[in-house]
């Protein structure tokens, strides 16, 4: 088993512990103090992930789902219940996944490699591989804010993917490349997943999901509503 | 603290350090040459002001100016960014990695700072008359100097996540500081000055540092004890204080 989640809760406490200045900290101690209100983003969440096995999470925005795979590659704690993963962990989260604007494509893969775990050695035998799989051989040397967001989106998922993850976190992975890297994203998962790396998806490309995914979680106000087969989950989530 | 996360500690913040330190002066007409403008111009002024009234009675002044500059400047320019580090750090909330490693990162990018403009202050202190062989001892307390900032780092860090004003707050103890610390003077035998910097360890470094290269003396014991322990001390607490606030980060920020 890769990941076994048992009995996660997670709450944001709204209002209390955002950054305060000096005079704010000061005028908290009086009547004006901020009202605290407690958001239950997730509420008893139990799954387990086999090796080679693709899972699916859909929900609405702000139903957790970002907040669960967080708490699954370690960035954020979960209140309650444990996390359990086993080998490497490949979180793909945001787009500017640990890049920098002002430097070279080249340069980031460097440094993103080093944030995913790799040494220099292995970046430097697989840069070749990572700068021809995204397609973007031409740009080495162009720095990233140049870049639009479906070229960053090429490179980030290159470099997770040439990072030798036994477990991938992907969020949004398909919301801005183009028709023809979809595609080839989606086979890369099915070769990677059929190679026993686990992989946990969130989603709103409903298509790409169904596609990829073994089995899909519907996550709806914090709690798993549904989880099965992809086809039927996202048949159900889509009636809602 | 596994072997693992030490080993990902010291590689990543060795990485982002390099990474910040070639974009700190990109595209700058002057580079790093902009690392000595300051502190030399600072020395200038401070020079030509105080060498015909305290500095005077200062044996060496020139020399016992430079190294309160160099120092001073290194501790209150990576002090400050570390009061901002933690909060402006996108890193935090896509990977789970050690986060010391962003404090040990800016510590390592103003030391590299220091090493280049440290070396062309002390090609003029050779000039000054200053023997290179005590200079090469000036690496022993700055390594120590270095560990002392990275403690007080992991606690400006950790507390500037809760309390955004504190980069405010540190930015005007630093400019109090300057004056606190014998930077450009000499705090007399049982003056107030002396009995303050007694509790202040920015003095005790200075000492160490002033009596082994610009005198060749041996230092006051209290100040190498300050100098040999107070690191070690404030890495403890930082660390601590940094443990404590740590799993909160990427939800605060």
């Amino acid at each position: 088993m890769s990941i076994i989640v048992s009995d996660i809760s997670k709450t944001y406490t709204i209002g209390s512990h955002e950054p305060r200045s000096v005079l704010q900290q000061l005028l908290s101690i009086s009547a004006l103090s901020t009202q605290k209100r407690v958001h239950h983003v997730l509420s008893d969440i139990s799954f387990k992930l086999d090796s080679g096995e693709i899972l699916g999470i859909v929900g609405n925005n702000g139903c957790g789902k970002s907040t669960l795979i967080k708490i699954v590659a370690g960035i954020l704690q979960p209140d309650s219940g444990r996390v359990q993963v086993q080998g490497r962990v490949v979180p793909l989260i945001h787009l500017d996944t640990g890049v920098k604007a002002r430097l070279t494509m080249k340069e980031n893969i460097y440094l993103a490699g080093t944030l995913l775990g790799m040494t220099q050695k292995e970046i430097s035998e697989k840069f070749d591989d990572i700068v021809r799989y995204s397609g973007l051989d031409s740009f080495v040397h162009t720095k990233w804010y140049q870049f639009s967001d479906g070229m960053k989106q090429k490179v980030v998922f290159s470099i997770g993917v040439h990072a030798n993850p036994d477990i991938l976190l992907l969020d949004e992975a398909f919301s801005a490349g183009d028709e023809t890297f979809r595609i080839k994203s989606i086979q890369t998962i099915s070769a990677m997943a059929s190679r026993g790396v686990s992989v946990l998806m969130v989603g709103h490309n409903l298509g790409s999901m169904a596609a990829c995914c073994d089995r899909t979680m519907w996550i709806d106000g914090g709690v798993i509503r549904m989880q099965g087969k992809s086809v039927d989950v996202i048949e159900a989530y889509k009636k809602l | 603290m596994t072997k693992k996360y030490l080993h990902d500690f010291f590689r990543l913040g060795w990485r982002l350090a390099l990474v910040d330190f070639k974009l700190r002066n990109e595209g700058s007409y002057l580079g790093n040459i902009w690392y000595i403008i300051n502190p030399l111009l600072l020395f200038g002024v401070l020079y030509f002001v105080f060498v015909d009234r305290i500095g005077g009675e200062i044996e060496n002044y020139a020399a016992y100016l430079i190294v309160g500059i160099l120092m001073f400047n290194f501790f209150s320019r990576t002090t400050l960014e570390l009061t901002s580090i933690i909060r402006e750090s996108t890193l935090i909330k896509s990977f789970a990695f050690p986060k010391e490693s962003l404090v040990l990162s800016v510590v390592i990018k103003h030391l590299l700072a220091h090493i280049f403009e440290a070396v062309v202050f002390f090609v003029l202190l050779t000039f000054l008359g200053v023997s290179f062989f005590w200079i090469i001892l000036y690496a022993a307390i700055t390594l120590l100097f270095t560990a002392f900032m990275y403690g007080i780092g992991l606690v400006l860090s950790s507390v500037t996540v809760y309390i955004v004003d504190l980069g405010n707050v540190w930015q005007f103890f630093s400019f109090l500081l300057f004056f606190v610390t014998p930077v450009f003077y000499v705090a007399e035998q049982g003056s107030k000055a002396l009995l303050v910097n007694q509790f202040n360890p920015l003095y005790h470094f200075f000492t160490v540092a002033r009596e082994v290269i610009v005198y060749q003396s041996v230092p006051p014991g209290l100040s190498i004890g300050v100098v040999l322990v107070v690191p070690f001390i404030t890495i403890l607490v930082g660390q601590i204080i940094f443990n404590r606030y740590k799993g909160k980060f990427a939800e605060l920020i």
